[in-house]
This record gives C-alpha cells, structure tokens and sequence, in this order.
C-alpha cells in the first residue's frame, strides 16, 4: 500500500535541520509507518525538523498525537518540530483541535528555516 | 460558537425531525475498509455540497470514529461490521454509525489536556475529541445488540436543490404535529370567541339579577330599622352585603332615611350628613328597583335605588353604586381564566396528538428503514412490526416480498451459472464449426449454421478424405448445453479421425458410433448424415444415422426425392455389437447440372412462427423448387430469408444447420480438365512422369494410357464419353411414393412387378423401375401381399 512516503534529508544550505517531506495522508493505517521514519530521524539525534506537509491531504488523530507526543522531547534537546505547507484542510483540523497553541506552522520551507528556529 | 451553531442547537431540541436523504454503507471493521469510508463520505458531502474543508473535516471525524471501532469495540477481531448511514437535511447532516462490539463509556471520556500530552508525551485518546470539535451533536447509546453514534453537523450552507431538501421538507410525522396543532388552536380561537361572548352577556346579566336581588332583600329587611333609624342595624347591613359581595362589584352602599340624611353609608364618614344625590339621580317612592348612570373620574357608574317601606309607609331609600370598572374587571378576568384554561387545553391536545402521531408514523418509518435497505441490497432486513392492524399487514406483505426478492434473487444467481455454462458450451460449439468452407473440384457447396438462444445441439463439418474427396456431415446431439458439446468434440475428432481414407459413409458411421457409444450417457444420441464427395469420380455416397432425410431436387425433371438411408442414430446401446453396422445402409447418387442436394437439421422443419406453426417440409421443398437455378450459397441465404420471413422473430428451441451441395460442371468435363492439367504438367511445365503421377494422384500406367489417346486423336480424344449409365435413381420421388401407396391400398395383392405396370399404364404415367419399387416395398415392410393386405386394412398413410 503505499498511501504514505517519508523522505528525509538535510536541508541543503543548513545542515543543522532535517527535512521531512510527506506525501499521502496520515490516518490510523498509515500512521505506525509514519511514526517509525519519525522516531528513526529522532534517534540519529536530528532535532531541528521541519515537516513539509505539502503533499498530504489527510491527517487524523493518530497523526497528530505522534506530533505532539514528541515535542517536548525534542525542545528537550534544544530542538523544534515546525509544519509547513499545510493545505487549507489539514490547516482547518489543525486549528480546531488548537495544536497551534503547541506547534508551529509556516507557508513554506524557506519561512519555517528563517524563523522556525529562533527561539532555540 | 457562532450564532449559527447557537441556533442549531437550539433547533435540535425541538422534536421535529427533517425530510432527509439517506445514504448507507456497511463495511466489515477492517483498517482496509477506512478507505471505502473515506471514499463514501466524500460522495456523500459532494452530494451535500459541503466545502472541501468542512468534508475534510467531517470525513475525519468519521475515519476517528470508527478507528475506534475497529481498534476497541472489536479490538481488531475479523468479521465484526460497521453500518454508516448519512442523512442529509435542508440544515445539517445526521451521521449514525453503527457497530455490534465492545460498548465503551463515552461520557466518561474527557476533553484532553494537550500540555499534560505534551508534558507526558501521550499520543492517543485524540479522536473522541475531535469528533465533538468538528461536530455539532454528539450522542452514544449502547443497545444490548449494537452501539450507535450519531453525529450531527450543520451545513455551512444549504445542500443542492436537486436533493429537494427545501426547509419546508419535513417528515410526516413533523408535518402532522404541526397541522394538528394548527387545527386544536383554530378550534380553541373559535371556542374562546364563542364562549367569551356568551360569557359576558351572561355575566352582565347575572350581576343585573344579583343586584336586584341584593336590593330587594335590602330594602325588606332594612324596613324596621330604617323606621327606628337604627344605624347599627343598618350599618351590620351594608357590612353584610359589602362582604358577601365577592366580586366587589359595589363602590358604594348606602341607606337614607325620610329626612334626606345617610343613615348609614358604606363611607363611614358620611354617616348622618344631608344625603347628595348623584347627578342625574331621579328617584321616585313608586315601589321596585330604579337605576340611572352618571358619569365619575373614574368612568360610568350605575347607580340602583330601592324604596324602603315600613308597614306600608315610605320610609327612606336604599342605594348602591356599581362602577363599569367593576364589571369590566370582573369579565376580564372570567377571560382570564377561559384562556388560561384554554391554552392548557391547546397544550395538552398538541403535545397529545404529537406523541399520537409518533404512534402512528412510527411504523411507517420503520417500514420506509425496511424499504430504504431493500432498496441498498439488504434483502435480510425483516420488519418487526407484529401489531394486527394495518401496519401489522403491510409489514407481513412486506417481509413476505422481500423472500420472495430473495428467493427469486437466488434463482437469479442460479441461473446466472446456467447461462455461463450455456455460453461456454456455445464457446465450445462454435470452434468445432468450420472455419471455411474447402474448394472442391466441381462442387459448389454452400452452408448456413445459426444457433438457437439456448445452445442447441447441432453440429457440421467438412474435412478431406483424400486430397480428392470431401466428407460431409451434418449431425444433431440429442442433449444441449455442456454435454452435448462434448459430445459433439467426441464425434468430430472420431469422424475426422475415421474419415480418414475412408471412401464408404456407412462403414465410417459404423466406426464412429463404436468408439463413442461407450463414452456416451445413457438416453443420449446423436443423429447424423454423412457424404462422401468424390471428385475424381464424380459419385456420391452418403449413409445416415436416423438422421432427416436428405433433400435432392433433379432440376431437368424437377422430382423431389427424400433419401434416407437406413440407420439408427449412433450412440444407442444396441442389443448387438455389429447391430449397427448391418443395419446401416449405404446410397449413391450423380448430381446433374441443375440438381441440388440439401441435407438439414429438422431445426428448419421445426421452425417456428409466434402463431405456433411449424416451417415444415413441404415450405423447404418450395423454398428448394422456386431457387433450384441459385448457387448453393445463395439459395441457403435465401433459405434463410423464407425463414425469417416465417418466424417473424420469434425465438427457435433449435439450431439451424443446411448444407446445399451443386454440380457445377458434369463429370465428363472435370475429367476432361484432370486430364489436360495432368499432360501439361508434363509437356508444358516440364515435369517427370513420376512427379505428375504423383502430385495428380493417378498411377504412371494410366498417365501413358492417355498420352496414347492424346498422340492417336488430338485433345479432343480425352474428352471421356459420355457416360451411358445415367444415374438412375434407386429411390421413388414423392409423388411415385404416393402413387405406390393408393395402388397398394386398391389392390394389395399386386406385387412390385404388377404395381410398376399399373402406374406406367395410369392415366398420368409414370415410369418406375420395379426393382426399385421392390427395395421401397422392402424397407416399408410391405413385400408380401400379407404385410400388404394388413396395411391396406389397418395403416394410417406414410410415405
């Protein structure tokens, strides 16, 4: 089934942050996979991640809470977890259950590398 | 939340149920089966006309909802269901998720506290919550059977108008109650207008009569006292009458003596001062009750007087004053109470008939649920309405069609595989047919095979018995469908087999029929006509196995014959093994020009048009006579036609196979051509003797046989004559046959000899070669005058 894929790289002028690009959607089904390319990234001490979300139409719960169950273990580090590229949709159910309140988001790559990463 | 959603959710407690559009899945509880959901719900909010971002939304809380299922009510076990019905409205979209697991305590679940989640690092217990962000209601009821949840979301804007969910759709039940209520409150107004009218009129004359009443009982029994100017007594008097007046309908009461002073006053401190009459106060000593209104700060008042007498002498007067006020006061609030009671008797009668018309509408929701999974291919779905009325009838109805649905639905799969195995068995039957027809030296033959709608069970084919010589055959299996297209495989490979080199048609349908008769089933035959064309010598020999006869029409003498030899049909189990093969005879014909051969199936003869009448032979033999000068190809396109025509399009039980077989050229002449192609093969191409011989299938002797005749007398001299020995036909024609028939039945003792005589000496004569006549006697068993004269007694006609 491949309704997910995680690629993972460094982002190219700053090697300190870790890209993630999903594509698909992230539901019940897909979210163990997910979580495995998620924690995998966490164990090679990567802590400054920005997940681009471009791609993903579909995020439900299961998504989320790998989100926000890792964050605090990540700013631990002296890391952040910063989304972008949400669709309209994605955008629509991350602010209604108030992950904004926890997480940040930016329109694209370039926003999130700039200003993602400030306060650490 | 907005104002819009405050107003949903006032909406939702009122009891009225909206028109809404029904859609249902059911899938098994299964991580693969999410998207099946997925896929659903997006259909079902495109139907909507939901916003991406409110079908994102909702298609979320579902896909969390039954996660959850799949995950706990039925802890990932195989086989459990989920059942999602998705109702849309003019304002909102009701989603019922149904499932047969674990019940779980959805009230006990709390709102998250997402910075204890990030604090712990907790992931899961997410999707309740977001279920009850995204949707408007949320209820959970568990049933001992099954748990429902039912989701309400209201509708960021109103769904297509195709749906036809206007706001006035309501349900009936909703319909009815507020019809209902309209009516009780119709009713109610007319009955207030009606008694509040009555009820003032009655009630102004009530007090009317109360006054006069009080008055009178005043004035007798004030009489001593007002005499004696007892003001004690009379004030105890007025104290009286103002207590016992309940309705307060007196402002004033008062006595006045025959001085003109009060004697007593409702006003204490009017006692014994000079008595004021009210403006336009007349009254007169005349005996009964007098009254005058004036007018007050206060409005109108009336005021009553009554005379006092005390042993028949005017005494003084008593007063009352009585102010509209009062009165109005007093009808205001008597309709008071009228409306009061009123509207609890609205109330009452609304809320009665709602709960009334819930009793009544319920079975038919519950019979529209039945009809709604019907109509989804749920034809499990009984109705469980047992009451003996109406509702209790229709529901039997109900659940006795929808048995039948199935049952007729079982029949339907039934035969469904019928119709597969007939379509491989027509398959099958199709590639045993010949791909085209083969080229014969002097031949023209043309063939027409059309299957009926169920396989039937005919069969044709042509294949080389040497390279000079065709078979022919034409068959028809006794069974359809499956069987008899083996059947047909066993007796293709078996005549192609057999046919082989093998010149005689009998002794190949003997063959055949003692390699399959043993691999047949039981009851099962297949009846053949075989034909063997010989090219080279210009015969034809041909047997049959109880097949129709064969039709052969000589165009010079146009005579119609019938030849069938004898046969039985092969795959009878015969008492004897060779039983077969003796019995079976073998003929032999010349074709001349004009002469045409026509071996069927009885599929023709049995053709039928809607009147249910049969094509029959004597239509063929027309058909034969009138198109004898066409080429075999198309004379069967024309037979074809004279079918069609007949049938009108009415189904055939029975295939239909015809072949038509022509002399193209007369015997003579093909001999001609063999021998002028095999001497230019030699002379002209340059081939050895040996080589000619060999590719012309003909023995060196014979080669130099003709190469003589060619040196003594040129090209001509290998044009063979003409053969003396016409093909004489060792079959009677039909009219022969008939005319055999009426001789036999006039005279039964005549024999072959004697009979031939008689015909050639008829007024219409006939020439018939006795031997000939004999064999048909023979065959008919009618070659003793015995057999004869028990025939001519007894015997219905056959020819």
């Amino acid at each position: 089934m491949e309704n997910i894929s995680v690629n993972i790289s460094d982002h190219p002028q700053n090697k300190e942050i870790t890209l993630l690009a999903v594509k698909g959607f992230i539901d019940t089904t897909t979210a163990p996979e997910f979580e495995k390319k998620f924690l995998s990234v966490l164990s090679d001490k990567k802590f400054k991640l920005v997940v681009d979300l471009k791609d993903v139409n579909y995020i439900s719960s299961a998504g989320w809470g790998i989100f926000i169950s890792e964050i605090k273990r990540i700013r631990n580090q002296k890391g952040d977890l910063v989304l972008v590229g949400m669709n309209p949709e994605v955008s629509e159910v991350f602010e209604l259950l108030e992950f904004n309140t926890i997480l940040k988001s930016f329109p694209n790559i370039e926003a999130a590398v700039k200003k993602g990463f400030e306060k650490a | 939340m907005n104002f819009h959603n405050l107003l949903y959710r006032l909406a939702s407690y009122i009891p009225f149920e909206p028109k809404r559009r029904q859609f249902r899945l059911e899938v098994e509880a299964k991580d693969i089966e999410l998207l099946t959901i997925k896929d659903f719900v997006q259909r079902v909010c495109d139907a909507a006309g939901c916003a991406p971002k409110e079908t994102s939304s909702i298609k979320l809380a579902i896909d969390e909802a039954c996660s959850n299922i799949i995950r706990h009510a039925y802890q990932g076990r195989n086989g459990g269901k989920i059942k999602l019905e998705m109702g849309i409205s003019f304002m909102d979209l009701k989603i019922k998720i149904t499932d047969y697991g674990k019940p779980f305590d959805f009230r006990g679940i709390k709102d998250p506290d997402l910075n204890h989640y990030v604090d712990i690092g907790k992931k899961g217990g997410l999707g309740i919550w977001l279920i009850k962000k995204v949707m408007n209601r949320v209820n959970y009821h568990a049933y001992h059977d099954r748990n429902e949840l039912s989701l309400y979301r209201r509708l960021s804007k109103a769904p297509p108008t195709e749906l036809g969910l206007k706001k006035g759709a309501f349900t009936v039940s909703t319909k009815f109650a507020v019809g209902s209520a309209l009516l009780v409150m119709v009713l109610v107004l007319m009955a207030y207008f009606l008694l509040s009218f009555r009820q003032e009129g009655g009630l102004i004359r009530q007090q009317r009569e109360k006054v006069n009443m009080v008055m009178q009982a005043m004035a007798t029994q004030s009489g001593a006292a007002v005499a004696k100017k007892n003001d004690l007594e009379l004030d105890r008097l007025i104290r009286d009458v103002l207590r016992s007046d309940k309705d307060k309908v007196f402002s004033y009461v008062f006595i006045i003596g025959s001085e003109g002073k009060y004697l007593a006053h409702s006003d204490l401190n009017q006692l014994f001062k000079p008595y004021k009459p009210a403006p336009g106060a007349q009254t007169s000593r005349a005996p009964g009750l007098q009254s005058f209104g004036f007018k007050t700060s206060e409005g109108m008042t009336t005021e009553y007087a009554s005379p006092v007498f005390f042993r028949g002498q005017w005494v003084g007067e008593v007063h009352a004053g009585m102010p509209e006020s009062a009165i109005r006061q007093m009808v205001s609030a008597d309709r008071g109470k009228l409306i009061r009671m009123l509207l609890m008797i609205t109330l009452v009668g609304i809320i009665g008939l709602y709960f009334l018309s819930r009793i009544v509408i319920k079975p038919f929701q519950r019979i529209l649920e039945g009809v709604h999974a019907i109509s989804m291919g749920d034809l499990n779905s009984k109705l469980d309405i047992t009451s003996q009325d109406e509702f209790g009838q229709l529901a039997n109805i109900f659940n006795e069609m929808t048995g039948r649905i199935q049952d007729s639905q079982k029949g339907m799969v039934e035969q469904e595989r019928i119709q597969k195995e007939m379509q491989v068995a027509q398959e099958i039957q199709h590639t045993l047919l010949p791909a085209e027809f083969p080229q014969i030296e002097g031949y023209e033959i043309g063939a027409t095979y059309r299957a009926a709608k169920e396989v039937g069970g005919d069969y044709y084919d042509f294949f080389w018995v040497n390279p000079t010589t065709l078979g022919i055959v034409v068959a028809d299996v006794s069974g359809k469908g499956v069987p008899g297209s083996m059947v047909m495989t066993m007796i293709r490979t078996a005549m192609r087999l057999e046919a082989r080199d093998n010149t005689s048609a009998s002794s190949v349908l003997a063959r055949v029929n003692a390699h399959v008769t043993g691999d047949m089933k039981k009851g099962m035959f297949v009846t053949m006509f075989y034909i063997v064309l010989d090219s080279r010598n210009r015969t034809i020999n041909f047997a049959s196995a109880g097949h129709n006869p064969m039709i052969l029409y000589r165009g010079k003498t146009k005579e119609v014959f019938f030849l069938k030899p004898k046969g039985f049909p092969v795959g009878i189990d015969l008492p004897e093994a060779d039983m077969f093969a003796k019995n079976m005879a073998l003929q032999k014909v010349s074709l001349e020009k004009n002469d045409m051969m026509v071996i069927y199936t009885d599929g023709i003869t049995e053709a039928m048009n809607p009147e249910k009448e049969q094509f029959g032979e004597d239509r063929l033999v027309r058909v034969i006579k009138e198109n004898s000068h066409l080429t075999p190809a198309e004379f069967v396109e024309k037979l074809n036609e004279s079918i069609a025509q007949f049938t009108r399009g009415a189904e055939q039980n029975d295939d239909i196979t015809v072949v038509a077989i022509k002399e193209k050229m007369q015997a003579e002449q093909v001999v001609f051509k063999f021998r002028k192609k095999l001497m230019d093969l030699v002379e002209k191409k340059g081939l050895s003797v040996a080589e000619a011989c060999r590719q012309m299938n003909i023995s060196p002797n014979a080669y130099y046989r003709f190469r003589k005749i060619l040196e003594e007398k040129g090209r001509a001299g290998l044009k063979p004559e003409r053969s003396k020995k016409r093909s004489v036909m060792r079959e009677l024609s039909l009219p022969q046959k008939q005319a055999v028939i009426s001789v036999i039945r006039a005279n039964p003792e005549f024999g072959a000899q004697r009979i031939a005589e008689v015909l050639r000496k008829s007024t219409n004569p006939m020439k018939i070669d006795p031997k000939v006549l004999y064999e048909y006697l023979k065959r008919k068993s009618l070659s003793s005058a015995q057999e004869r004269k028990s025939f001519a007694v007894n015997e219905v006609d056959t020819v």
